[in-house]
């Protein structure tokens, strides 16, 4: 290793070790507190270690925070090898694009579980009994939401300004500007907060079926138009149907990115409030870029599949 | 030369000469002591002791390294009050101009006249017992490193230095990275709009209506990955670790999301549910 890291001492915290291990414990209690059970139809006993998951990932989340927030400057360990290819980048950003792939999984998981879904059955077709409820046919959620696309289409903007805006901030810190590099962290958080709060609202309307539209004809099914399904009438929500389920399930995973960029984000200005990020300290900004602009790629196909189509 | 490039490097002589290093050359090792040989060989010819301008490129072959690390090291060494910062060029071939540290450059002097003697005197041993050509024995500067080197830190990192843009993406050529992103964030926006735009149109065909949203999707996704996660200019390594998960991919939404239901039903008994 070359002299370049002697006045960056490195902090082995074993803080991300037992935020993993913690929240296994919390996702292994929630599946057996409402899928587990002999009859699968949930241990309520789990619920315990689904709080203490909960509680353990608090702690480990503010161990690793306070052991970074007192550091001055960054890590910048360089991969360790003798082969150029490998020693090109550090092993910060090696790392968060290991766990970027893992975050690949997780949605495209969620995506194809969708196609899945909607190959399974049939879209509404005149040709189609769908039912009187129209309950046999697939009524994708965006023609719920087609009343409502300007929100979404406004959130589409607002995560694409945010990637934006990200980017402005690390090159304000690579350009010296730190003051600069704040303040387009405050607007990202700023942009990232509004797509959520325009998303609970949109949840919220929907759930409680305030749709701007007509109510179909039965005898119609003339649901082509975009009028609102009979089998949606009380509301579209997370058991109305599978449509519901997996709009909501992709949609809130998405929606739980964005909520955990802002708290990264939150971290990231009043650190940068406190030492400034520069010229030599800035990778951060970058690995924390690379997050939220793949929160922003997968939206660019959410968007898509479950607003438009 | 321009009254403000003349500045910065008057300003970086007169820090050369007012500020004492806080280490000695000898005590630096590695990438650094590599970087300031190299930049003293460029600084001693020039009468001011100004060095010639210097691209990452060429720290980069004579390190053996890549460009963040030469960036950190040179951070280091300005910190350590070894080099200075002159004129400069930011963008698309970018350069810089150091100045060494006055108390440095004198010492560095000294000890390379220091080495020459030896060298040669080593090399006139080494001829009289006729085994050896000159250039296999003696102290080596760091600037016939370079050569050998060129070819192991390859070029790929020049492009990340140098954030250039394609010239259709930005309209034209433009050396400013703020305002190639601006654009690249109008491309985005073009294309979500022609997208809705698309969707209200209700084509009747399904592929029709899915290569459109397929299609626009993969093309921003290109444009995010490309620029803002900087794929553009990263080095092979992220490439190739962001394509793994493409095999995966495949195989959930070729073998499983567009399969017909029947084909995954019995996953289950396969799986001993």
């Amino acid at each position: 290793m070359s002299d370049d890291h002697e006045h960056h001492a490195h902090i082995e915290t074993p803080a991300p070790f037992l935020f993993c291990i913690a929240t296994a414990i919390m996702f292994i209690g929630l599946v057996m507190a409402t899928a587990g059970g002999e009859d699968k139809t949930g241990d309520t006993g789990y619920w315990f270690v689904f709080i203490m998951g909960i509680i353990g990932m608090f702690t480990a989340f503010f161990m690793w925070i306070q052991d970074y927030w007192n550091q001055e400057g960054e890590e910048d360990e360089h991969i360790e090898t003798h082969h150029p290819f490998w020693a090109t980048i550090s092993t910060r950003k090696f790392g968060i694009w290991i766990f970027l792939l893992t975050e690949v999984m997780v949605f495209s998981t969620l995506l194809s579980a969708y196609m899945r879904y909607r190959a399974a059955v049939p879209d509404y077709s005149p040709d189609i009994d769908c039912g009187l409820q129209f309950e046999d046919c697939w009524v994708p959620a965006a023609d719920v939401i087609r009343s409502h696309l300007i929100f979404g289409v406004i959130n589409t903007f607002a995560l694409l300004l945010s990637s934006l805006t990200v980017v402005l901030a690390l090159y304000a810190a690579k350009n010296n500007n730190p003051k600069a590099a704040t303040r387009y962290l405050m607007v990202t958080f700023v942009l990232g907060t509004l797509f959520l709060v325009l998303k609970l609202w949109e949840w919220g309307e929907m759930k409680d079926g305030h749709f701007w539209g007509e109510e179909c004809s039965v005898v119609k099914q003339d649901i082509a138009h975009h009028c609102i399904a009979p089998k949606y009438e009380h509301g579209f929500w997370l058991d109305t149907s599978i449509e519901g389920s997996t709009f909501y399930i992709t949609t809130g995973t998405h929606g739980a990115h964005v909520f955990i960029g802002l708290i990264a984000l939150l971290y990231l200005i009043a650190k940068a409030n406190k030492d400034g990020y520069n010229e030599k300290d800035h990778e951060t900004i970058e690995l924390f870029g690379l997050y939220w602009h793949y929160v922003d790629l997968v939206w660019v196909f959410v968007f898509p599949f479950f607003y438009l189509y | 030369m321009s009254k403000e490039k003349y500045d910065k490097n008057k300003e970086a002589l007169e820090l050369s000469n007012g500020n004492d290093p806080l280490v000695k050359f000898s005590e630096l090792t590695g990438i650094q002591s590599n970087l300031t040989s190299y930049i003293y060989d460029s600084c001693s010819k020039d009468p001011n002791g100004i060095s010639e301008k210097i691209t990452i490129k060429e720290l980069c072959e004579i390190a053996d390294t890549s460009a963040p690390s030469v960036k950190k090291s040179i951070l280091r060494l300005r910190d350590k009050n070894i080099l200075f910062k002159g004129e400069y060029k930011d963008g698309r071939g970018g350069w810089t101009q150091y100045v060494l540290s006055r108390n440095v450059f004198d010492d560095m002097k000294q000890l390379l006249t220091v080495d020459n003697k030896a060298k040669s005197s080593e090399t006139k041993t080494v001829d009289n017992t006729g085994n050896n050509s000159k250039e296999e024995v003696g102290i080596e500067p760091a600037k016939t490193k370079a050569p050998e080197k060129k070819t192991k830190a390859k070029d790929h990192h020049d492009e990340h230095e140098d954030h250039s843009f394609p010239d259709w993406v930005t309209f034209g050529h433009t050396d400013n990275p703020i305002e190639a992103f601006v654009k690249i964030f109008a491309w985005l926006v073009f294309w979500t709009i022609l997208e809705v735009l698309a969707i209200v149109q209700e084509f009747e065909s399904f592929i029709l209506n899915m290569t459109i949203l397929f299609g626009i999707a993969i093309i921003k996704c290109w444009f995010i990955c490309s620029f803002f996660m900087h794929m553009a200019w990263d080095p092979p390594l992220v490439n190739r670790t962001a394509a793994v998960p493409f095999f995966f991919l495949a195989v959930l939404f070729l073998a499983i999301g567009l399969t017909t239901p029947g084909a995954v039903d019995d996953l289950a008994t396969i799986c001993g549910f």
